[in-house]
């Protein structure tokens, strides 16, 4: 596609611990257009942060490793790019806003010297001009009396507006593409509906796309456009939103649907998906699923399946929609 | 909730107050109101649900009804008598009928202690005269752990499996009511929805009676018959289910209903719908507590704290609009 910004291809990246390897990413491919908001959704230890990471090459090593895959920018492989050229990329073009808002930011400084840093560094703005800029970010993410924050310390700030400013830090520069790795799951469910609010608005204004990390599918439902599932490192399932919610492929993805409890609807049981994730270190021969899957048959239990393109622009990771050697 | 029902415990007026570390010796004593006044009763059998958003009160309330914290003022009654005055060794009966479940499954177990251990702890605390293992044995597949985990410790088991370990122990002595704080909100959805299911069947299977804390309202909704809703430190509205999610009163429990994000592309809601924050339980603002973020704020509401007040049979609400 042409309006593609951002292509990811094959993604794998391991980490070696004592007992062994761990594929923590192990195939993912997603392509992210201009302006779309693609959410990631999975459960803990899918891989989700660490797809993130990679993308900015901020994985540790060691113990971690990019071991193979592509990180098309703008048609520019990231993984080959030498550290200096990263770090122009890094919070410039591409930026992260993370889970914590409460860690993330330096105690020690004022959060406008910490908005001015980035903007010193990439814009080459000076002290003063980068203050007034400082300023405006404050402003445009929602905080009154941005001029008495500016010199403010994180301490001083609610979890929510501490979200906030690490929303103006990664926006300073006015990024192309915006990670958000699970922006609001520390934050109360009003002040979670402030901080999605705001992110739906400053991306009308400033045209970035968003990679959204999350669990909660009821946050993916209301933002995003496309979806991509991850389940044990790989990505299982991706089409646009509705499609996934409307008519999910794989049985993990109907069956992460199933198991919240709704907010408009009665139910008397939740479904549920028995078991539980397997070990990293000790994951199943075939479809990695097999073992907590319902509709698994022998061929589930022996050979990973692929990836595959089922229409529509949608993709699916299953031997039930292979066909092929599923029936048995 | 039929009316004839007794209520197994009754809360009227409770109040907690931690004193704060004033900043020179002159200032006026501060106190964080974490619990300011709160009313309401538990009916047997039934699942109240106990919700707002960080620092409302509602673990503290959890805590009180336990008596792991002394209230400043107010009364707990179980059954009719007030525990709250009670001593340590007078509440020590009471204690084998009302247990808890904790949020955090990782830190709510003694990693020293296998699980077995640790689920027939209560058992020889209180000289029940059971065959310890094999009450242990029995309560841990009422939950859903295989026997020969009997001997494991708890960090081999994950984050589910942990909270099956505190449920057990929670059921060790036969409780009547089981105080739940955010017993799901650390697991993944996939696992918190097999642990919502054994709750609801061991509820009717050993006639629990429960206090369900949580913050999450979807969760609540599906586990509760009745919802109360607090914001800083009280109760701002009590009622059934059902009505609190079709016609709530509160200006605060609508906006938070509004807050929930809804998983239903096709449903895209206006987000973003309560501004600010909430004010420091510090400094209270003046009158009714919410006023600060109201959309239907009148006069009134900033001089005057509204009355709680039963507005139809069994829906209670504090507010001046109503």
């Amino acid at each position: 596609m042409k309006d593609t910004i951002l292509e990811i291809k094959g993604l794998k990246t391991y980490f070696k611990v004592e007992e062994g390897q761990v594929p923590a990413v192990d195939g993912v491919d997603f392509p992210l257009r201009k302006k779309e908001t693609l959410a990631i959704v999975g459960e803990s230890g899918s891989g989700k942060s660490v797809t993130a990471l990679s993308i900015l090459r901020l994985i540790q090593s060691p113990p971690g490793k990019i071991v193979s895959g592509e990180i098309l920018y703008e048609g520019r492989d990231l993984l080959k790019l030498n550290e200096r050229e990263m770090r122009r990329i890094r919070g410039n073009e591409i930026s992260m806003i993370f889970q914590e808002p409460m860690t993330s930011l330096n105690p020690v400084f004022t959060i406008g010297k910490q908005i001015s840093e980035v903007l010193m560094v990439h814009q080459n703005m000076s002290k003063s001009a980068a203050r007034k800029k400082a300023i405006e970010m404050i402003h445009l993410v929602g905080i009154p009396n941005a001029e008495k924050r500016v010199d403010e310390y994180p301490h001083q700030m609610s979890g929510g507006m501490r979200q906030r400013i690490m929303i103006a830090i990664a926006l300073a520069c006015n990024p192309k593409v915006l990670i958000a790795d699970e922006p609001t799951t520390a934050l109360d469910v009003t002040i979670q509906s402030q901080i999605l609010k705001l992110m739906l608005d400053l991306k009308e204004q400033l045209e970035t796309a968003i990679i959204l990390i999350t669990h909660d599918l009821g946050v993916v439902a209301q933002l995003a456009e496309n979806v991509m599932v991850m389940y044990c490192g790989k990505a299982v399932e991706y089409g646009d939103v509705v499609s996934i919610f409307k008519d999910p492929l794989h049985p993990y993805t109907s069956g992460l649907l199933n198991s919240i409890p709704k907010i408009d609807q009665e139910l008397d049981k939740l479904a549920i998906i028995t078991g539980t994730v397997p070990s990293p270190l000790n994951l199943p021969q075939g479809c990695k699923f097999s073992t907590r899957c319902d509709e698994a048959r022998r061929i589930c239990h022996e050979q990973e399946p692929d990836y595959i393109e089922v229409g529509n622009g949608r993709k699916v990771r299953c031997w039930k929609h292979i066909g092929e050697g599923y029936d048995e | 909730m039929s009316k004839q029902q007794k209520p197994l415990l009754e809360v009227e007026d409770l109040k907690m107050y931690f004193p704060v570390k004033s900043e020179g010796i002159l200032e006026k004593k501060k106190f964080v109101k974490a619990v300011d006044g709160v009313n309401f009763s538990i009916y047997e059998g039934e699942t109240l649900g106990l919700v707002g958003e960080s620092g409302c009160g509602k673990s503290t309330t959890g805590k009180l009804l336990v008596k792991l914290l002394n209230p400043t003022e107010g009364e707990v009654r179980y059954n009719g008598e007030n525990i709250v005055a009670m001593s340590k060794r007078q509440f020590k009966k009471f204690r084998k009928d009302i247990q808890m479940i904790f949020q955090d499954p990782y830190s709510s177990l003694d990693p020293r202690q296998t699980v077995g251990k640790t689920i027939g702890e209560p058992l020889k605390a209180n000289k029940v005269p059971v065959n310890v293992k094999e009450t242990v044995v029995r309560l841990m597949e009422e939950v859903g752990l295989r026997e020969d985990f009997y001997s494991r410790y708890p960090h081999e088991f994950s984050g589910g499996q942990r909270q099956r370990v505190g449920v057990a122990r929670a059921l060790a002595l036969n409780p009547k009511l089981i105080i739940c704080d955010e017993p799901v909100s650390a697991l993944d959805v996939s696992i918190q929805a097999q642990i919502l299911n054994m709750m609801d069947e061991l509820q009717g299977k050993f006639e629990l009676t429960y206090l369900f804390i949580s913050h999450d309202l979807a969760v609540v909704k599906h586990i509760c018959d009745r919802i109360a809703v607090m914001y800083l430190g009280r109760i701002v509205e009590l009622t059934d289910t059902k009505r609190l999610f079709e016609n709530p009163l509160h200006p605060y429990t609508e906006a938070l209903l509004k807050s929930i994000p809804v998983a239903d592309p096709e449903k895209r809601q206006e987000q973003g719908v309560l501004k600010g924050d909430v004010p420091s339980p510090i400094n209270l603002p003046e009158g009714c507590r919410f006023h600060t973020r109201c959309d239907r704020c009148m006069p009134i509401c900033k001089e005057v704290n509204p009355e709680y007040k039963e507005i139809s049979e069994g829906h209670f609400v504090e507010c001046h609009l109503y």
